[in-house]
C-alpha cells in the first residue's frame, strides 16, 4: 500500500485537467450496521452470503463530478484500509478484505454501497484522483459499523411476548388476559407454550437491542444459550422474529450453562452519568457469582461493545440467579434523570409486616408457603434471619456497587417491600422470592403515553378477590412515582409458584435508541 | 444456582394410567405400605385420581420441574402423591418434584414419609422427602434425622440440619444440630451453623466457637453469625472474633465489625 502511495505523489506535470472542486460532496463519514439478518431466507446471514441490491448497505454516494473526472485523462484509485467492509458498485464487489485497491472505471456509477461483516468494524477509504500523474486531490471516507445496542425500560414499548399455558390446577390465562387489556390485542403476541414443550420463561430465551446506522438499521435479538438443540423455547426467535430486519446472535457454549447465562440476567440501565462520563444508552448489569458466571463468550461480547459498558452485580445467592428478581427501573417523567431504580429491601419488608395486623390471614400463602397468616411470617425467626443475612451479604453491597457504577443517589432510589425465602434442595438452599417478587415487573411505556408497570399481585390480603384490599398493593403504589400506571396481574401459579414473575414471562419489544456515533464516541474510544 | 436445562421430555406422565396401575396394585408388605394402600384407597373415592396421576409438572425458571397449582397440594392427594413415588418409574426429576410437592402438602401421613424415605435411593427426591422435617410431627421428624445422620450424601445431611432449624420445637433436635456442626462436609457445618443461630442454641456456642478457625470462609461466617444470635455479648469477648475483624472475607469481617461495635 504504501507504494501506491509513494505513486500518486510521485507528480510530473502538464498541468491539471480538473481541479480539487470535484472532491465537494464527498461523505466523510458512512454509519452502517453489520448485515445479520437474512433477507433471502437462505439460512446465512447475508454478511456470509454477499448479495447486491441488500437494503442493509449503506449507501456512499461520491460526487458524481468525481467520477466523472475519469473520463478526462484521469484516473480515480480507491483504497480500502481495514477489514470487515466490502463496498458493492452495482452489482460488483469492488473493494473488500482481499481486493484492496480499486481503480475506477471510465463511466462508473458515483452511486456505492458498504456491506459491514461485523460489529463495530473500522475502515477508511481513500479516495485519490491522478491526472496526467499529477495528484489533484484525495479524500478520505470514514466507515464504521454499530455496535449492539440493548435496549432499556426507557425506549418506547412497541409488542409484548407471552406464553400461554394452562394444565391440571395452573394457567395464566387470567394473566394473559389482563395483559391484552392493557397493551392492546394487536401489541400482543400470545404464543402456545406447547409449541415449546411448555417453556414459559420467553424473558430468558431473548434479548431485545438493535443495530443503528445513520441511513440504514435492523434489530438485533441476542438468543440466549439456555435452550439448544431445540429444547423448549430455542426455536421460538426463528420461529416467530428473525427475517428482513430482524437478526439473531448468539454466544456461548451449551455444555457450560447454567441459570445466570438467562437473560433475565441480562438488563440495561436508562442513561446514566457517572463520575462526568456520559452513557447515552445506559449501562448493561449482568448478575454473576464468585463460582459461577455467565458464558464468557458473552460477557467478552458485551464488553467489547463499548457503549454500554456492563457492570456485575452478584446474582448467585439467588435460587434462579437473575437480576431481575431484585431490582429494576421504572420511568420516572418528574425525576431528574427520568428514572427511579427500584431494589427490593428486607428491612422495608418487615417495617411493612409489623404495620399490619398480625391476625390479618394470608390464604394465598398457606398452600405453597406454609404461613396462614402475617403473623406466622413475623414470628418466624429462621425466615427473620436468613433475610436479614441475604440483605447485608448481598442486597445492600449490590445497592452499593449500583450507586457507584450508574451514578445513582439516594433520591433515584426506591426500596421495595420483599422478602425472599430459602429454595430448598434443588437450588442449594438458596434464595426465592416468598410475597411474589413485585420488583420483577414489566414496563410498557409506548410512545407518548403513561408508562404502565405490569406487576406481579402479591395475593397478600384476606379476600383474594378484593385486589383494592391489599395493604402490600398500596404500600407499592405508595412507592411509586405520580406518572406512570400500576396494573397488578395474577401470575401465581405458573410463574410466581415457577420462580418466576411477570417479568420473566414476558418480552417486548421496543423502539430504537438514538445514534451511537453522535453520542457516544467517547465510550467506544475508551474501549479500543 | 444449578446447571440448566432439563430433558423437558422427561416431564410426560406416568406411562400407565391410573385405572391400569390401580388394578394391579401389588399386595402392601411393609406397615407403611398398608397405611398408605390404605389413605390411598380413601383417598381416591373422593377425589379425581385420574387426574392428580397423570398430572405434569411445569418447568420452573430454575430449570427444575415442579408441581404448581393448589388442587394437587390439597393434603387429601398426598396419598396419590406418596404411591407415585412409591411405585417408581417416572423420572428422577419428577420423582423430586413429587417429594418436593408431598412436602408442601404438608400432610402428615405417619410412617409413609419414613418408609419411602429408608426405600429411597436417590439423594435429592431423598433430601427432599428429609425436608418434610420442618413440618412433620416431632415422631417423624426424629426417624427423618436418624436416616439423614447417617446417610453419605451430604445433601440429605444438609437437608436434615436445614429442616430441624427451621421447627417451632428445633431445640428438642439439638442433639443432632450439634452432630451436624462438626460434619466432615463444609455446607454442612455451614447449615448446621445456621440452624443453631436460628434456634439460638446455647449448648453450641463452643463448638460454633471451633468453627471460627474453619478454612472456609462460608462456615466462618454463619458461626460468627450464629454466635451473635445466641449471646452477642459473648461472641463478642471472645478473643476469635477480634481476630476475624482483620479475616480475608470482607463479609466475616463485616460481622465481626458489628459484633465489636457497641
Amino acid at each position: 500500500m504504501r507504494a501506491a502511495i509513494s505513486l500518486l505523489i510521485g507528480v510530473t506535470a502538464c498541468g491539471p485537467l480538473v481541479d480539487e472542486a470535484v472532491f465537494e460532496g464527498t461523505p466523510t463519514e458512512v454509519v452502517g450496521v453489520p448485515n445479520f439478518d437474512d433477507d433471502d431466507g437462505d439460512g446465512l446471514r447475508d454478511a456470509l452470503a454477499p448479495a447486491a441490491g441488500d437494503d442493509d448497505h449503506a449507501p456512499l454516494a461520491l460526487p458524481p463530478a468525481l467520477t466523472e473526472a475519469v473520463a478526462k485523462d484521469c484516473s480515480l484509485f480507491a483504497y480500502l484500509y481495514g477489514d470487515g467492509v466490502r463496498i458493492y458498485q452495482g452489482d460488483t464487489i469492488v473493494l473488500d478484505d482481499s481486493v484492496r485497491y480499486w481503480d475506477v472505471p471510465e463511466g462508473a456509477d458515483p452511486a456505492l454501497a458498504v456491506e459491514f461483516t461485523d460489529y463495530l468494524q473500522r475502515a477508511n477509504l481513500q479516495l485519490a484522483l491522478v491526472c496526467k500523474d499529477e495528484l489533484i486531490g484525495s479524500a478520505y471516507v470514514r466507515l464504521r459499523s454499530a455496535p449492539f445496542q440493548m435496549n432499556h425500560h426507557l425506549q418506547a414499548a412497541e409488542h409484548l411476548y407471552v406464553m400461554k399455558l394452562q394444565g391440571y390446577g395452573f394457567s395464566n390465562l387470567a394473566m394473559i388476559e389482563q395483559l391484552t387489556e392493557i397493551v392492546g390485542e394487536s401489541n400482543i403476541s400470545v404464543v402456545p407454550s406447547g409449541d415449546y414443550e411448555q417453556d414459559v420463561w420467553i424473558q430468558d430465551e431473548i434479548e431485545f437491542g438493535h443495530l443503528i446506522g445513520k441511513e440504514t438499521g435492523m434489530e438485533l435479538i441476542l438468543d440466549s444459550i439456555r435452550g439448544t438443540d431445540n429444547v423448549g423455547l430455542d426455536p421460538f426467535p426463528e420461529d416467530h422474529l428473525a427475517g428482513p430486519g430482524v437478526a439473531l446472535d448468539t454466544y456461548g457454549a451449551p455444555r457450560l450453562l447454567t441459570s445466570l447465562d438467562s437473560f433475565g440476567n441480562l438488563e440495561a440501565s436508562p442513561p446514566v452519568s457517572v463520575n462526568g462520563v456520559n452513557y447515552p444508552f445506559g449501562r448493561i448489569y449482568f448478575g454473576r457469582g464468585e463460582e459461577y458466571a455467565p458464558a464468557a463468550e458473552l460477557q467478552s461480547f458485551l464488553n467489547r461493545q463499548g457503549v454500554q459498558a456492563p457492570v456485575y452485580p452478584d446474582s448467585s445467592w439467588l435460587c434462579v440467579g437473575h437480576v431481575d428478581e431484585y431490582m429494576t427501573f421504572i420511568p420516572d417523567p418528574s425525576a431528574p434523570k427520568g428514572f427511579r431504580f427500584a431494589i427490593t429491601d428486607v428491612n422495608a419488608a418487615y417495617e411493612f409486616l409489623e404495620g399490619l395486623d398480625p391476625e390479618q390471614g394470608l390464604p394465598q400463602y398457606e398452600s405453597f408457603h406454609g404461613y396462614s397468616s402475617v403473623g406466622d411470617i413475623l414470628n418466624d425467626g429462621a425466615l427473620r434471619a436468613l433475610n436479614k443475612d441475604w440483605q447485608a451479604d448481598q442486597v445492600d453491597p449490590t445497592l452499593t456497587m449500583m450507586k457507584q457504577e450508574l451514578g445513582l443517589d439516594e433520591s433515584d432510589i426506591i426500596r421495595l417491600p420483599l422478602l425472599f425465602e430459602d429454595a430448598g434442595a434443588w437450588c442449594g438452599h438458596t434464595a426465592i422470592a416468598l410475597m411474589p417478587g413485585m420488583v420483577n415487573l414489566a414496563v410498557w411505556n409506548p410512545a407518548g403515553e403513561t408508562p404502565h408497570l405490569l406487576i406481579p399481585d402479591p395475593f397478600f390480603r384476606e379476600d383474594l378477590d378484593y385486589q383494592a384490599s391489599d395493604p402490600l398493593i398500596a404500600a407499592f403504589d405508595a412507592a411509586m412515582p405520580e406518572g406512570v400506571q400500576t396494573h397488578y396481574l395474577d401470575d401465581w401459579t405458573v410463574y410466581h409458584e415457577g420462580m418466576g414473575e411477570v417479568h420473566c414471562g414476558t418480552n417486548i419489544r421496543r423502539a430504537p435508541s438514538s445514534g451511537w456515533w453522535e453520542d457516544a464516541n467517547h465510550l467506544l474510544e475508551v474501549s479500543r | 444456582m444449578i446447571a440448566l436445562f432439563l430433558a423437558l421430555a422427561a416431564l410426560a406422565a406416568p406411562a400407565e394410567s391410573w385405572d391400569a396401575h390401580r388394578a394391579q396394585l401389588d399386595p402392601p408388605q411393609a406397615p407403611w405400605e398398608h397405611k398408605l394402600r390404605e389413605s390411598l384407597l380413601n383417598s381416591c373415592t373422593n377425589l379425581d385420581c385420574s387426574a392428580g396421576w397423570s398430572a405434569s409438572p411445569i418447568v420452573t425458571r430454575a430449570g427444575f420441574p415442579r408441581f404448581a397449582g393448589s388442587i394437587m397440594r390439597d393434603p387429601a392427594f398426598s396419598p396419590l402423591i406418596a404411591e407415585r413415588l412409591r411405585a417408581g418409574g417416572e423420572a428422577p426429576e419428577v420423582r423430586a418434584a413429587l417429594a418436593e410437592l408431598l412436602a408442601r402438602a404438608g400432610a402428615d401421613l405417619g410412617g409413609v414419609v419414613v418408609g419411602l424415605a429408608h426405600s429411597e435411593k436417590d439423594p435429592l427426591v431423598l433430601s427432599l422427602l428429609v425436608s418434610h422435617a420442618r413440618w412433620s410431627g416431632a415422631e417423624t421428624a426424629r426417624a427423618l434425622a436418624e436416616i439423614a445422620t447417617t446417610h453419605p450424601s451430604p445433601m440429605v445431611r444438609l437437608e436434615a440440619v436445614t429442616a430441624l432449624g427451621r421447627r417451632a420445637d428445633g431445640t428438642d433436635f439439638s442433639g443432632y444440630i450439634l452432630k451436624f456442626l462438626a460434619d466432615r462436609n463444609i455446607e454442612v457445618r455451614s447449615a448446621a451453623s445456621q440452624a443453631a443461630g436460628w434456634l439460638a442454641l446455647t449448648p453450641a456456642f463452643d463448638p460454633l466457637a471451633r468453627l471460627l478457625d474453619d478454612p472456609d470462609a462460608d462456615v466462618r461466617r454463619h458461626a460468627l453469625r450464629a454466635m451473635g444470635r445466641i449471646d452477642p455479648l459473648r461472641a463478642a469477648a471472645h478473643p476469635a472474633v477480634s481476630r476475624l475483624a482483620a479475616d480475608l472475607d470482607p463479609k466475616v469481617r463485616a460481622i465481626a465489625d458489628d459484633l465489636l461495635t457497641p
